[in-house]
């Protein structure tokens, strides 16, 4: 079965929408089994949505991704760190809130580790070389 | 930088989806390169030469930006300042 990049697009769409609806479910359900299943069903059907169709990804694509990517995961980090601290901070008055600000926090700084030890992998993939001392 | 491809695509009769799909990249690609707001890698703008069979100056125009009045002043100033 082949779909044009329009209709592959909604079907994405549609997958992921029913994923994580199925998901949020089951997970409130308390049923891990059962979000193993959606999830893995999901990206199954994610991955034959996309195979079907011959879609260019071009260099303006991947550089509007790159571009999308970092802000993305700049917004997160400050967000998610702002939060964080600003939740533990209240733990005296709310100490039900500690856990979460610890979890956002903690987040915070896994991404912006993730993030510094893929950019020294990728420098150094695209020609990084450090300077020789003479 | 400026670039003359909608001027090589009219001399070569050809669309911009005819064209993208020479160069494999999408239709959005040479619709914001022509409008200036993308510019092309380096490979891209050799496979472009080829395909109009021109030179890469004849279709892009590198414009130098202009600098900033305030920059340019205090790169003057330090010019003048330094002990050479």
């Amino acid at each position: 079965m082949s779909m044009d990049v329009k209709h592959s697009r909604i079907c994405r769409i549609v997958i992921i929408v029913a994923t994580v609806a199925l998901a949020g479910w089951f997970a409130a359900m308390a049923d891990a089994a059962l979000v193993m299943i959606a999830v893995g069903a999901g990206a199954i059907l994610f991955y034959l949505c996309k195979t079907n169709v011959e879609e260019v990804i071009d260099e303006r694509d991947e550089r509007v991704s790159e571009k999308a990517s970092k802000a993305a995961m700049v917004t997160f980090a400050a967000i998610s760190a702002l939060a964080g601290i600003l939740l533990i901070s209240m733990r005296n008055e709310h100490p039900e809130y500690a856990n979460a600000g610890f979890v956002l926090a903690f987040s915070a700084c896994a991404l912006m580790i993730l993030y510094s030890v893929l950019y020294g992998y990728y420098n150094r993939r695209y020609g990084y070389e450090p300077y020789d001392e003479e | 930088m400026r670039n003359k491809i909608k001027v090589f695509r009219a001399i070569h009769d050809l669309t911009q989806e005819q064209l993208a799909n020479k160069l494999g990249v999408t239709r959005q690609t040479i619709i914001a390169i022509e409008k200036d707001k993308y510019n092309p890698s380096l490979d891209l703008a050799f496979k472009m030469a080829r395909i109009f069979d021109v030179k890469i100056e004849e279709i892009f125009v590198y414009e130098e930006q202009p600098q900033d009045p305030s920059k340019k002043s205090q790169n003057s100033s330090s010019e003048e300042n330094s002990p050479d």
